[in-house]
């Protein structure tokens, strides 16, 4: 109890030092929002610094003391306001999260939760088999394809997989022109445009898991209860699973939940090349637009999940492993 | 447990089920879409941001949210006066007519107009959105008479039932243009109740009286935009559905342009004839040309040596406009001519010699050597003993940047290049905190439009405070002001002819700023289910889709179907 209880106090403290760097650090960026504001504009509305000023006044750019804004921060965050967008004025700072946040998190979810699966499952029959034709092929290629060029390795796989033999949609989460709904056929488009972007995080994801994996199921395949196990005459199958892989399986699901605290942070590559909603594009564009409430709230979400993934990490693996508890 | 050999038979089971359901599911998706009634026209607009539903006029985000595209589908003006041919197409209003004194102007509004929710549209609304609206909201934002911000306007009347006259503060004829091409006229019975909370009000239902108002289908992505049942354009627009679509890059929208699932974008696309025509020379066009306004390089001019004429005519003659052209503009966009009208032929005065355009460093050299510069090895010494340094800003050209700094350091300056990003440059600019600057333009009706938010001294502002236009250089000159006022209070096109010649030759005797390319406008269209799109036979319109809405209009109302 003291354990849970010491690691609360720490994650709050934690929690107390991001809110406030993130308050800091975008109002260090230098420029002014309402010029950036204008950088999507028609030539007609450049070069018009009245325009200008009457923005500025209009979006409520506030001149008060630093200590008083972050007051008023302090307090709108305990309300749960996150603010009114600058660049997508007047919308609430959450309708725009939430118009991408469901998607990043479905996709790089999915995508982790595959890469993980498929890589640990990799990882212990590479291991089992060290030196067999698996073990000689799958960990470098794998590597070679992590330390790919991302952004071409996806960019290529858009051009001949997409473009080239049209297999794949082109761009977004579904077909433009529909509206989201709850039918097969709508959830079957997700599905059908979510293919290439999972596979292109999953391809460069995977070899991470597979070495790892790989790596701690050697050191578990040494140990005496394992050499028990073979000696007692279970099956292969049975000492791979139930008792090598299930020890070495610990710290991977560690890493596996603090890698989904950093999920939110958007891939924004992916993003990127496959014009995909999610938050990651949307706090590039936000910093270029200075949009202040809404890099601080993406900002906040991104710390709030990692935080809780580390502090879920830290709880599980105490559950898990039984040793930890005791010690 | 769950991997026990008895429960080999349910894994397979629930793998391959799993398996063929996604596969079930994801056909669909690669089976034929089932199509609108006519196909509608795909427009890509809005890159690298999303989709909001709120046609608030008032918005200060209404161009950035919908890419531009609430203005000329849902929304008209009073006139549009295209940025191509310069003409005259009377909307919302039928005649104008200015008073002798030149301080009032008087429109005569069209009848028989309806709003798209069928309520009849007349001169109150105009009234209403001219005037009510920006004086009780104070927001700059639908203020198309600059009551909150220029204060010209001395007040609003209506002199008939059908008429709303603007009573100026001053004598300024130029104002017709700007006037009316961002006259868009707001419903006074819906805005009306919403006077209060103008600012934040979000409107996901607009009512207007343009050709496209109704909204469909609005996601973040992409949204449709249906015909107006009452529209007053007997038979158009011919589009029963206009789509709007944005995609997070340039190159994610040029990969849906080229595979044929957009009909139109303004992408400058390299080689576009190899890479984007040629994938379907029946359907697939392109038109780069047209012409907006001239990109000048803008010297300090109260600094020195910048302040130097024959320094500022040498820097001209330095600049390899071929090379900015063809290495740094994929050769769409020509050199500039010495006196910055090339938009503009019938207007420009063809007997001024065009040396200062010329590429030519040695005639640069000479004439630095005449105005007292040296150099020591390869440093070019200014007539005071210092060495000249400069530090460029390349803005939105950093190609273009690249070639200037070479030509510069070809006749040596020291060039630093300053790559900075929107924000903090044009803060620069404004501020005059730059010692060279590759300006982009503005367009307008005559030379008139490109010269004097340069150099008029109304605009004027100290180096560290924000110029009131697009007076970065900080040049004047009385006589050009003079010339200036005397085209403002004319009408007369033969006077004014002769105005801006004399405005030329100033400029090219002092050049100010340094004319370098032309700026073109680039437009990719696809006419398999619309032709009717601007091409070079037939420039009717500024080409680039929502570039300047007014003009997307006419092209949106001049389209026809193919079949």
């Amino acid at each position: 109890m003291r354990y849970v209880a010491r690691r609360l106090v720490f994650y709050l403290a934690a929690l107390w030092a991001s809110i406030t760097l993130n308050f800091v650090i975008p109002r260090l960026i230098p420029g002014n929002p309402a010029e950036a504001i204008f950088a999507s504009h028609a030539q007609q509305m450049r070069g018009n610094s009245q325009a200008l000023h009457a923005l500025e006044t209009t979006l409520g750019l506030s001149n008060d003391p630093l200590p008083l804004q972050y007051w008023h921060y302090l307090v709108n965050l305990a309300h749960g306001d996150l603010g009114t967008s600058f660049s997508y004025f007047p919308s609430q700072v959450t309708s725009i999260i939430a118009n991408g946040l469901p998607w990043t998190i479905f996709l790089v979810g999915i995508s982790s939760i595959i890469a993980f699966a498929v890589g640990v499952g990799l990882g212990t029959l590479v291991a089992w088999r060290r030196g067999g034709f698996l073990d000689t092929v799958l960990p470098p290629i794998t590597l070679l394809m992590g330390s790919f060029p991302f952004f071409f390795f996806a960019l290529l796989l858009l051009y001949m997989l997409a473009f080239q033999l049209k297999l794949f949609p082109l761009n977004g989460a579904y077909t433009s022109g529909t509206m989201p709904n709850l039918s097969w056929t709508f959830i079957g488009d997700v599905l059908a445009h979510a293919i290439l972007p999972a596979a292109a995080i999953v391809i460069v994801s995977i070899g991470g898991w597979i070495l790892g994996m790989r790596n701690t199921m050697i050191n578990v395949l040494s140990e005496d209860y394992v050499a028990m196990a073979e000696a007692k005459g279970l099956s292969d199958r049975r000492v791979m699973l139930m008792y090598a892989a299930r020890n070495a399986l610990l710290p991977q699901i560690t890493g596996f939940a603090l890698s989904l605290g950093y999920l939110v942070g958007g891939q924004i590559l992916i993003e990127y090349v496959f014009s995909y909603p999610g938050v990651g594009y949307l706090l590039a564009t936000a910093i270029g637009t200075q949009d202040y409430p809404l890099i601080q709230a993406l900002l906040l979400i991104i710390t709030l999940c990692v935080l809780l993934a580390n502090l879920a990490a830290d709880l599980l693996y105490g559950r898990l492993d039984p040793r930890v508890r005791a010690a | 447990m769950f991997i026990d050999r008895r429960f080999r038979p349910l894994r397979f089971l629930l793998c391959a089920s799993a398996i063929v359901a996604v596969l079930v599911a994801t056909a669909p998706v690669r089976a034929a879409h089932p199509r609108a009634i006519y196909p509608p026209l795909r427009v890509q607009t809005g890159i690298g941001s999303s989709f909001t539903d709120n046609f608030n006029l008032c918005s200060p985000n209404l161009y950035a949210n919908q890419g531009g595209a609430a203005y000329g589908t849902v929304y008209e003006t009073l006139y549009i006066i295209d940025y191509e041919q310069y003409k005259e197409h009377p909307m919302l209003a039928t005649s104008y007519k200015w008073s002798k004194d030149l301080k009032t102007l008087t429109f005569t509004i069209r009848s028989g107009v309806k709003w798209s929710d069928g309520q009849p549209f007349t001169a109150k609304d105009v009234y209403f959105t001219l005037w009510t609206l920006p004086k009780t909201t104070k927001l700059a934002t639908c203020d198309p008479l600059g009551l909150n911000s220029t204060h010209l306007v001395d007040s609003v009347t209506m002199p008939a039932a059908n008429q709303v006259a603007i009573h100026f503060k001053t004598v300024d004829s130029t104002r017709f243009f700007g006037l009316v091409n961002g006259s868009w006229i707001a419903p006074e019975h819906q805005y009306r109740a919403h006077l209060a909370n103008m600012a934040t009000w979000q409107d996901p239902k607009p009512v207007g009286t343009g050709p496209l108002t109704e909204l469909q289908n609005f996601t973040p992505q992409s949204f449709d935009l249906g015909k107006n049942p009452y529209y007053w354009q007997p038979g158009k627009p011919a589009i029963d559905v206009l789509r709007m679509q944005s995609y997070t890059s340039q190159d994610a929208a040029n990969l849906a342009l080229e595979a044929g699932q957009s009909d139109w974008s303004n992408a400058t696309i390299p080689n576009v004839s190899k890479l984007y025509d040629a994938r379907n020379p029946q359907y697939y066009h392109h038109f780069y040309g047209g012409s907006l306004c001239d990109n000048a390089v803008a010297l300090l001019d109260t600094k020195y040596p910048y302040s130097l004429v024959a320094f500022r005519k040498a820097l001209s003659m330095a600049i390899n406009r071929k090379a900015l052209s063809v290495n740094a503009n994929y050769g769409f966009e020509p050199p500039a001519n010495a006196q910055g009208t090339d938009p503009w032929p019938t207007w420009t005065d063809k007997s001024i010699p065009q040396t200062l355009v010329q590429y030519n460093p040695q005639a640069a050299r000479s004439m630095l050597k005449s105005a007292g510069f040296t150099w020591q090895g390869n440093k070019l010494i200014d007539p005071r003993g210092k060495p000249v340094t400069m530090s460029l800003i390349p803005t939105f050209y950093p190609a273009e940047g690249s070639i200037l700094a070479q030509n510069f350091k070809d006749i040596g300056i020291d060039v630093t290049l300053q790559n900075l990003q929107y924000g903090t440059f044009y803060d620069k600019m404004l501020k005059g905190q730059f010692d060279a600057v590759d300006e982009w333009c503005n367009g307008g009706q005559t030379p008139y439009w490109w010269y004097q938010p340069m150099l008029d001294v109304l605009n004027y502002a100290p180096v560290g405070q924000n110029t009131a236009n697009w007076d970065f250089q900080r040049w004047h000159d009385p006589t050009m002001d003079a010339l200036f006022a005397a085209y403002r209070h004319t009408i007369d096109s033969g006077k004014q002819h002769q105005i801006i010649n004399q405005m030329q030759k100033i400029f090219v005797g002092n050049l100010p700023v340094i004319p370098t390319v032309m700026e073109i406008v680039t437009s990719n269209f696809n006419t398999q289910n619309y032709t009717g799109f601007p091409d070079a036979s037939n420039n009717y319109a500024y080409s680039d889709p929502f570039g300047y809405p007014t003009d997307t209009e006419l092209i949106l109302l001049n389209l026809r179907r193919t079949h």
